[in-house]
């Protein structure tokens, strides 16, 4: 008998055609928007506008690396808004009595977390799907509020609003922007180097295939729930503290734009997949969009619309590459088989 | 040789089935011990408990000469013991080097950090690839892999495990003849080096190539371990086959009347190929073959749920297009599915609502619902077929398997099929129910109705049928009729002997 071997197929992919991942494609469409505004309105290019988009950014990819966390375990989580609505208000309550912003922050994180836990708790140990528990605490959330406080908390002191308006880094960076990298570079290490973030892909993946692996797999979904919550916390706070003034619904339905960050990033919503560099690059481009549209002169009716216009843009490209993608195959060495040449013949 | 597995006298048992009854088998160090047996003969069953996936009710495993019990899979393979199933289970979306060590990834300290090692998991896996002669990217996903290098995956993961003795359950199903070869070369190189392979298969021509010994059941029952060198394929076959004709088959004398389907030189691409037959009006023709023959796949090829390639449906002498299931429904076919749970009924819903579905316009005044029809419609079935329901109203789900299937007949019945195709309409039924089964299939050719027959129990399509024909690699390998067939005759066209 011949010896044969396994060998994988030589597919043509160079180098170059393995770096055109997701990232890559979005980075460059991130580029042209850049270069785009660049020479369409250079005026975009002012310290001020810039801080403006950084700070959004910054509590936009906060909260969106935990929905990335959710996402990937194939799961969601529609109450993200709603959490950091009530996060803003209880800091609110607390920042009233003129606490810094290291107590009211750690009280966000805390309040973040109890109530993502709970979502967490919901789908695993009751079994509700995801998007229903998450839906059912959302409208929870938010009609409890209104019945606590009426309108808004005003008159915040300064030491509130400190995180702001006082604390940049070298007078003009945004100490948001400084929480934003610490916490993406943390998570960017923790999900390549922590033994956890294997299994949240396993989850995600195959529930079955990853309890037969002795994944404990209700357990890290309710993790992946806990993680984000204090994330959705520091964001909640990050936009609560924008102002002296604080509504109580003031994250209302921002769990879409979240949603639409871990998508656009390249995260499948079936779970199982995604990086927090797209997610980051998913973030920046959402939080371009607007501003963006203003200073070429559109109205900013249109960013929803053009928002959903580039997500749509973005699953349809991710949909047609997995379509003609070709499965690889092993390569035996001069293979000649003859397709199954089955002899028929009756039997007598 | 040592021995490392011994399975005592193991029983176990499912409700109503006995799907293992005093079975024995071992495993030595060094060999490749076969475990053949028809479909549905327990070899799975077998494995399962092996592996920690069942518990046996009484009998023993002896690992290495101890005792040992399996709470669950972790625990077996912790042990040593890798199953490598014929459906993958790898984690698509994830590279070969975080499947191959999922679980029990390689640390090491970073500070006060424990963070994962790549570069040290990276040429574990090398070391491996290269005991295996394989050449895979290790940062390539699972989900662009092919069949035979996801089954290589497996079992660099398992010998990552340092797995001692490995299963191997039908793992060239669905390769090619090229990648059985490649996958022969490694197993035989595993087996040089120590290790113990359990090898499920019933293609008999890979045992005598490949397997040192081999062991036969049948029904549950441990039937005979040999060596391969002292035993051939009539003796292994025989076996397998048993002499018992015991079940009764209350097969009628129908008039056969004219053709009513002929299907010429049917493709459809790496599924069936070169498939031509025909069925006479008022036969029952059986499809017998192994799991994956595809007989399933044909099925649902001529009541257009899958897209041909090529080849001709002729349907009463003319020429037929079938593009989908209405088309094939108004031709007059109907497909009742072996999966009843998850295709052929909506288990939620009444016996009444599910007989009455696939004709509503029937059971309707305008665009209403009228109660009066419906019940008149499903009351006759209940009555005829004997289904064991307190009222029309009662779901399902709450009937036992043989009244849920007479259900699922009985709602392809209602609307009169010139041909039914019944995909092992007996599957997981108990006796009594499946003698009645047998009764309304008997009945239907009676009244005129033609069945095509998928089933994997011989003694039922011998019984039960006036041609069978055998199918093998996606094609039609054989035909016997009723005077000729007996379980041998089909099971060597099966296994393709001669």
């Amino acid at each position: 008998m011949e010896q044969t071997s396994l060998r994988q197929a030589p597919d043509g992919k160079g180098k170059f055609k393995k770096m055109l991942t997701t990232e890559f494609y979005l980075l460059v469409f991130l580029v042209a928007i850049l270069v785009m505004m660049r020479i369409a309105a250079p005026d975009f290019y002012s310290l001020n506008t810039i801080m403006t988009v950084l700070n959004y950014f910054s509590y936009l990819l906060i909260a969106a690396i935990g929905m990335n966390l959710i996402i990937i375990t194939s799961n969601i989580d529609v109450a993200a808004g709603a959490i950091m609505s009530v996060v803003a208000i209880v800091i609110a309550f607390v920042g009233k009595t003129g606490a810094p912003l290291p107590v009211f922050m750690a009280v966000g994180m805390v309040v973040g977390l109890v109530l993502s836990w709970v979502n967490g708790l919901f789908i695993t140990k009751l079994k509700i799907p995801a998007i229903v528990a998450t839906l059912a605490t959302t409208q929870l959330f938010v009609g409890a509020l209104p019945l606590v406080v009426e309108g808004s908390i005003y008159d915040l002191p300064a030491s509130f609003t400190w995180l702001a308006f006082r604390a940049k880094l070298f007078g003009a960076l945004p100490a948001s922007v400084v929480f934003a990298a610490v916490i993406t570079v943390g998570f960017m290490l923790f999900m390549r180097y922590s033994r956890f973030s294997k299994k949240l892909y396993a989850v995600g993946n195959n529930k079955y295939a990853a309890t037969l692996t002795g994944i404990n797999v209700n357990k890290v979904m309710i993790l992946a729930f806990v993680i984000a919550g204090p994330l959705y916390g520091i964001a909640g706070t990050i936009i609560a503290t924008g102002g002296q003034r604080v509504t109580t619904t003031m994250a209302n339905g921002f769990e879409m734009t979240l949603i639409a960050a871990v998508v656009l990033g390249g995260t499948s919503i079936a779970g199982g997949s995604g990086k927090i560099i797209g997610t980051v690059l998913g973030a920046f481009i959402l939080s371009l969009i607007t501003p963006a549209m203003n200073y070429i002169g559109m109205s900013s009716d249109w960013s929803d619309a053009v928002m959903g216009g580039i997500i749509l843009l973005a699953v349809v490209v991710a949909s047609i590459s997995t379509l003609t993608k070709k499965k690889k195959t092993i390569v035996v060495p001069d293979a000649v088989v003859s397709a199954s040449a089955s002899s028929s013949g009756e039997v007598k | 040789m040592e021995e490392v597995l011994r399975l005592k006298n193991i029983v176990k048992t499912f409700p109503g089935v006995l799907a293992l009854d005093d079975m024995n088998f071992d495993l030595r160090k060094g060999e490749i011990h076969a475990i053949c047996g028809e479909n549905g003969a327990g070899k799975s069953t077998l494995m399962k408990i092996v592996t920690g996936v069942y518990k046996q009710d009484s009998g023993e495993i002896l690992l290495g000469g101890e005792p040992v019990v399996f709470e669950d899979p972790n625990e077996a393979f912790a042990k040593g013991v890798a199953i490598i199933y014929q459906e993958t289970s790898l984690f698509e979306e994830m590279t070969i080097l975080e499947n191959i060590f999922l679980g029990h990834e390689y640390v090491k300290k970073v500070g006060p950090l424990t963070v994962i090692d790549y570069a040290g998991m990276r040429k574990e896996a090398l070391e491996i690839f290269k005991v295996m002669d394989i050449d895979l990217d290790l940062d390539e996903r699972a989900k662009n892999l092919g069949m035979a290098s996801k089954q290589m995956v497996e079992i660099a993961k398992a010998l990552s495990h340092h797995s001692k003795i490995f299963i191997l359950d039908e793992p060239t199903a669905s390769l090619t003849q090229r990648e059985v070869e490649a996958l022969f070369n490694i197993v035989r190189s595993l087996r040089d080096q120590g290790v113990a392979i359990a090898y499920i298969s019933h293609r008999l021509e890979e045992i005598f190539e490949l397997c040192d010994r081999v062991t036969v059941i049948r029904d549950g029952k441990y039937i005979s371990t040999k060596d391969v060198t002292t035993t051939n394929k009539d003796e292994l076959v025989a076996d397998m086959v048993g002499r018992s004709m015991d079940n009764y088959y209350p097969k009628a004398d129908v008039e056969i009347g004219g053709e009513l389907i002929r299907v010429e030189r049917l493709n459809q691409e790496g599924v069936l190929s070169d498939i031509n037959f025909h069925i006479n009006k008022g036969e029952i023709v059986g499809f017998a073959g192994l799991a994956g023959a595809g007989r399933t796949e044909l099925a649902l090829a001529l009541c257009g749920f899958t897209k041909i390639a090529s080849g001709d449906i002729y349907i009463e002498g003319r020429k037929a297009r079938i593009r989908n299931y209405r088309d094939a429904m108004n031709a007059g076919f109907v497909y009742v599915s072996e999966d009843r749970g998850k295709f052929g009924l909506v288990i939620e819903m009444s016996v009444k609502e599910n007989i009455t579905m696939p004709q509503l316009r029937n059971v309707s005044r305008g665009v209403f619902l009228d109660n009066e029809k419906e019940l008149a419609l499903a009351g006759r079935f209940i009555e005829e077929f004997d289904i064991r329901c307190p009222e029309p109203d009662f779901l399902t789900e709450n009937l036992s398997g043989g009244n849920q299937q007479k259900v699922s007949v009985s709602k392809a019945i209602a609307i009169a099929p010139k041909l039914l195709f019944l995909d092992e309409p007996t599957r997981g039924v108990d006796v009594g129910s499946k003698a009645e089964i047998h009764g309304i299939v008997s009945a239907l050719a009676q009244r005129g109705a033609t069945i095509f027959m998928i089933s994997s129990e011989m003694p039922e399509l011998i019984g039960m049928c006036d041609r069978i024909y055998i199918m093998k690699n996606g094609t039609i390998a054989g035909e016997v009729s009723r005077a000729e067939a007996t379980q041998e005759k089909i099971l060597k066209v099966a296994l393709h002997m001669d």
